[in-house]
């Protein structure tokens, strides 16, 4: 047993940690094409190899049966939030590096581990970028560009490719340092539950904060008599401002529940736009 | 001609953003429209519709593998029009969703042809061909730029006469339809994130962030910075909750994980 150890111990000074720092960048780059040739049978397969190739090359000859067995590994099925894909190259790396200095390595755990994260990650990584980031980005991008302003795009674009970039490049580095075991323990401590718990909070909030300031809807209808001018929408911004937008949200939320169509809805808007124009009933 | 042209690669550039750029945002509406702005001429026409369509759009996301209207083809080619034809937001709103719709199905067969690469790949890895594996790779963007190239092309190419002269015989009271529409539009954006993200224990959130905006007239960015906080104070909430059943606080007072 010992003996075992002490062998396992001398083959790993002889060849590991194959893999440096240049090899990892390369992937980093690489990464960004993750869907260039994104199919329905293997999704993001093929750019996963892609992706993953710098780093096989140092481990494998090119022609060689284990570069085809990496090779086929790597292009079978995967998809997940693109910025995500990093951490499991990373982990894929480290395990592609284990796998050569120790050959009892059992290989399917390579493509097991791949499709065990798959779902959790692109939980975290959906409901960040698209539900947080996203939502933060295009509100404030929106917010300058409707006067025109060209920071209005410079802002949508600055401000979602921080945290996109961050993600990438830490993802991929913790993914092949610490391995499995930072994402058992985030896991374990219950912290992917309030993170994403808490990216939905701040994500619905500022569509709520939207939803009160970027829909234009009003009451046209006016009364007047002779002293005074009564009109209904000021009466209900007393109330409540914003509620018109706040009822038609609501309203196109509970279709989308009852699965009407999205096409549907727009032609409605439209409709309903054109008809309240010649009615008199709403403007904006 | 010259104008065709640019525009088409305005969108094979939005294209490329979802393909090799990693989504960086490029292909928002707010960015192809500023883009088109630039090469009609009109930066600032381009820069407001593109707050409009990307209201409208908000909702169109890129998530697992379903396949999403084409907003790049939309927004550039509803945009140009609307620039052209000098009625504004209007009618490019009119026009992206059925651009988006239309085009979303080349999109698909795209998606569909590209199986051939991926069959081709698997040819090669088998044999260990890493450089042949990566070529195949490359490969099919040369579909997916067809497949923004060519529809933006013939749209501003033979389209651009033949919708301003429709353009100019719709009324007045529909233009301003229109403009009602393309005010209540970014309600169907809203509502397709709270479909995607609400569950019953978020619902005060929504309504928290509506009352913030609504009543202190708190811009976005306040908004955003609260509800951080509020996310922050939300999960140490439940912390304290855990610790009443069961302590997993060491006596320092610092979570054992």
């Amino acid at each position: 047993m010992s003996n075992l150890l002490v062998e396992n111990e001398q083959k790993d000074v002889d060849n590991k940690k194959k893999i440096d720092k240049k090899d990892l960048n390369k992937v980093f780059w690489r990464s960004h094409m993750i869907q260039g040739s994104w199919n329905y049978e293997k999704q993001m397969g093929l750019g996963y190899a892609f992706s993953m190739i710098p780093v096989l090359r140092k481990l494998y000859k090119d022609g060689s049966p284990e570069m085809a067995e990496a090779l086929k590994r790597h292009t079978e099925l995967v998809n997940v939030t693109p910025q995500c894909a990093t951490f499991m190259m990373g982990l894929s790396a480290s395990m592609e590096e284990e796998k050569l200095n120790n050959p009892n390595f059992p290989v399917e755990t390579i493509n097991s581990v791949k499709v065990s994260l798959m779902g959790p990650l692109s939980g975290i990584g959906d409901s960040f970028f698209w539900g947080t980031f996203k939502v933060i980005s295009t509100g404030l991008g929106i917010n300058l560009a409707s006067n025109g302003s060209i920071l209005g795009p410079v802002m949508l674009l600055i401000t979602y490719n921080i945290p996109s970039f961050l993600v990438r490049w830490f993802g991929l580095k913790i993914g092949y340092k610490t391995g499995n075991s930072f994402l058992e323990k985030l896991a374990s401590s219950n912290i992917m539950d309030k993170i994403t718990f808490g990216a939905s909070i701040v994500g619905l909030m500022v569509v709520g904060a939207m939803t009160a300031s970027m829909i234009n809807l009003k009451f046209a209808l006016e009364y007047s008599n002779s002293y005074d001018t009564i009109s209904l929408q000021s009466i209900l911004d007393s109330i409540l401002p914003s509620a018109l937008p706040l009822v038609s949200t609501i309203f196109v939320y509970w279709l989308l529940r009852k699965k009407v169509s999205v096409n549907w809805i727009i032609l409605g808007i439209i409709i309903f736009g054109v008809l309240s124009s010649y009615i008199g009933l709403f403007k904006i | 001609m010259i104008k065709a042209i640019l525009l088409g690669l305005v969108a094979v550039f939005g294209m490329l953003d979802g393909r090799w750029f990693g989504i960086a945002m490029l292909d928002r509406p707010l960015v192809m429209c500023t883009l088109v702005g630039v090469v009609m001429g009109d930066i600032r026409a381009g820069i407001l519709i593109g707050a409009t369509l990307e209201l409208v759009f908000l909702g169109v996301i890129n998530i697992g593998a379903a396949t999403p209207p084409d907003i790049v083809t939309s927004s550039v080619i509803a945009s140009a029009f609307a620039i052209s034809s000098g009625k504004g937001t209007e009618v490019a709103l009119a026009l992206a969703m059925p651009i988006a719709v239309l085009a979303q199905s080349l999109l698909i067969l795209v998606r569909v042809g590209n199986s051939y690469f991926q069959h081709k790949a698997e040819v090669y890895a088998s044999k260990g061909e890493s450089h042949k594996v990566a070529i195949t790779h490359i490969q099919p963007i040369v579909l997916y730029a067809a497949s923004m190239f060519i529809p933006v092309f013939l749209c501003i190419y033979f389209g651009e006469d033949i919708v301003n002269s429709i353009l100019k015989f719709i009324p007045d009271k529909v233009i301003d339809g229109l403009q009602i529409a393309a005010g209540l539009m970014p309600a169907l954006g809203f509502a397709m994130l709270i479909n995607m993200m609400i569950s019953k224990r978020l619902i005060p959130y929504f309504m928290l962030g509506f009352l913030i905006a609504a009543y202190l007239k708190l811009d976005l960015i306040a908004v955003a910075l609260i509800a951080i906080c509020i996310a922050f104070i939300v999960n140490q909430c439940m912390d304290n909750h855990g610790d009443n059943n069961g302590s997993n606080i060491n006596e320092n007072g610092i979570e054992v994980l």
